[in-house]
């Protein structure tokens, strides 16, 4: 029963997400705990506009500002490379001009390796957007930074594109 | 149910062909307790190799038991499959009583050791179990059948504790017949993903019981989870939770699920290891800009930052005297491993076969570590003995992490993928045997090999 509730939560999350995430209560599972208490919230995640999960292209990225963007990355690398700069830089203008906006950065890897040294990796793209963006004008407290590694990937599979289509960073914007 | 081994009335000639078709037998039964009592088990276990010198040992239907274990198990099946799937032993029974308790017959029958038991319920709805495991090759046969038994004991439980005795059992048996602590009451915690087609996927992080029963949630969440860690006590189990879209440490009380959020610093916050005493926690933190190993002290909250510069290190794990640590660095250009030690504050390179070692611990009464390694390019477990640096590859199928050792240090627990689903798997130190443990449903992934609870 709870399942519906929040399947209906979630399924009309454009509308009321911040009732979704506050009165949901602590979600127990079925089976009685008979050694643990269950753990804690579950949390309702506001859909992001500008990615999906199991997306199987690659993000074209709006020339508009504010918009949510997907930069992509060479495997290995955090080398920022030229393909959807331009893009970037359109939001890092609207950064500039709107001090009081916030993004945030998600930086992934390819599921390939161990996974926390794959945060490591994830963190590194973080910074290279963050610091083109910098490099822009916009000033550090706008930018939050946070790395999936490979948890979340948009793309499933062993394969140069799959692969390919997970190496990225987010840049979502955040509500104040 | 009890389950009759009547290809077991000859001798088996012990090889990896004959463990072949008992872990088929396994397999048949563990598909056949999905359908009935997925309940009670989210993970089945499947023996798929055991060793060549497995020792022959008979464990026969204690008197009286009932198949009233959750599982709908009897206390002796569940002994079976301990030994059986422990890949250390061949197990033998006989549903006959004669035959059960006749130690000529399994003498014949070239079994080394026999446990049998009796179970009376007392007045109070609870059971008395005893057991005595009999040795059959005992020199003092003048007195007919009054051997010293290799062990006897005796308990009272409840239902509900029957499981859990059995385990016990298994473990009495295991040490006694292979000198070494056996691990078949521990736990591991690990990591359930299940996605759903057009919803949110679901992250739990749960504890069951090594052999895959007695599953239980400790936290559901739409965001990842990673990196679960026991307290030396097993009464808390750190982690890493991606909730409110940024990562945080939290600590959790297994005994309550009460919870707080730990360490949660702007950044990375990642790979939380506690030391032996239980009075520090190893993390991962991003404050001076790249992941650095940092020493978070429990009862203080003070931070101390141990490695420092601009390469990504990660992964710490405690040696056993709480000495030093070993940790993964792409200091040198590629993951691999080094070490820290607290005396000196001195780091040094201990991987140096492959070019990508990381997630290392130490097993073997810390002789040797267990990491994640690649060679050929290549994804598996690897050993490493530290005394001679040379390395020995457990199980390489390309797509293994997040190796976990056993509290004996003799067994490892790791992810990987079987069918196309994330599953765990053990494999011993000497890569002599291995087990699968897939989950009922979704991907698991992230095993935590609990201590000796």
């Amino acid at each position: 029963m709870k399942k519906v509730i929040s399947l209906a939560c979630v399924s009309v999350l454009s509308l009321s997400l911040a009732a979704c995430s506050t009165k949901k209560p602590a979600h127990v599972p079925e089976r009685p705990a008979s050694d643990y208490e269950m753990g804690a919230q579950t949390y309702a995640l506001p859909g992001q506009p500008g990615y999906q999960g199991n997306q199987y292209e690659f993000y074209k990225n709006p020339m508009t500002a504010p918009a949510n963007q997907t930069y992509y990355f060479a495997y290995d690398s955090n080398v920022m490379r030229s393909n959807g700069l331009r893009e970037l830089k359109i939001q890092a203008d609207y950064l500039v001009t709107h001090p009081a906006a916030r993004v945030r950065l998600e930086g992934y890897t390819d599921d390939r390796g161990s996974r926390e040294y794959n945060i490591g990796l994830g963190w590194r793209r973080d910074q290279s957007v963050a610091h083109f963006l910098e490099q822009q004008g916009v000033r550090p407290q706008q930018i939050k930074m946070v790395s999936y590694g490979k948890e979340r990937p948009a793309a499933l599979g062993e394969t140069e594109k799959a692969w390919a289509l997970n190496r990225r960073v987010n840049l979502v914007y955040e509500k104040k | 149910m009890n389950f009759s081994y009547k290809k077991n009335q000859t001798h088996w000639v012990v090889s990896v062909h004959k463990l072949l078709s008992i872990a088929l037998f396994w397999v048949v039964i563990a598909s056949y307790f999905s359908i009935n009592t997925s309940a009670y088990a989210a993970l089945d276990l499947e023996l798929t190799q055991g060793v060549d010198a497995a020792i022959p040992i008979a464990v026969v239907p204690f008197v009286n038991e009932q198949s009233n274990l959750p599982g709908q198990e009897t206390l002796s099946q569940v002994i079976r499959r301990d030994l059986g799937n422990s890949g250390q032993f061949v197990v033998k029974t006989a549903n006959n009583k004669n035959t059960a308790d006749d130690l000529s017959y399994w003498q014949h029958q070239k079994v080394d050791a026999v446990l049998q038991g009796q179970i009376k319920t007392m007045t109070d709805g609870r059971y008395q179990v005893s057991f005595r495991l009999l040795s059959v090759f005992n020199q003092n046969k003048q007195e007919g059948n009054q051997e010293a038994p290799l062990l006897a004991q005796q308990y009272q439980v409840a239902q509900a504790g029957l499981r859990r005795l059995a385990h016990h059992i298994s473990d009495l048996v295991y040490h006694k017949l292979i000198g070494v602590r056996g691990v078949f009451s521990t736990k591991v915690a690990y990591v359930l993903v299940q996605p759903h087609p057009h919803q949110l996927t679901e992250y739990s992080l749960e504890v069951s019981d090594i052999d895959g029963f007695n599953p239980h949630t400790l936290l559901k969440s739409t965001q990842p989870i990673m990196s679960p860690a026991w307290s030396p006590d097993g009464q808390h189990i750190a982690y890493v939770s991606f909730e409110g879209n940024r990562a945080s440490i939290y600590l959790q009380e297994l005994a309550t699920g009460m919870r707080r959020q730990l360490i949660h610093y702007p950044g990375v916050n990642g790979a939380p290891a506690f030391s032996p005493d239980g009075q520090r926690l190893a993390v991962v933190l991003t404050l001076a800009g790249s992941p650095n190993i940092y020493i978070y002290h429990l009862s203080t909250g003070k931070l101390q930052q141990i490695t420092h510069g601009y390469s990504i290190d990660t992964e710490p794990a405690w040696a056993a005297d709480g000495n030093s640590l070993v940790f993964t660095s792409n200091r040198g250009g590629t993951p691999q491993i080094y070490r820290y030690s607290f005396a000196g504050g001195t780091i040094e390179r201990l991987s140096f076969e492959g070019n990508y070692n990381a997630r290392a611990s130490f097993a073997l009464g810390g002789q040797s570590l267990v990491m994640m390694h690649r060679e050929t390019g290549l994804f598996g477990i690897a050993s490493e003995r530290l005394d001679s640096g040379q390395v020995e590859v457990l199980t390489q199928t390309g797509l293994d992490e997040s190796p976990s050792v056993s509290p004996n240090g003799r067994m490892v627990i790791y992810a990987t993928q079987y069918g196309g689903r994330g599953v765990l798997a053990l494999v011993s130190m000497d890569g002599g045997i291995k087990l699968r443990l897939p989950a009922r449903e979704g991907d698991v992934r992230e095993p935590a090999w609990s201590p000796f609870l």
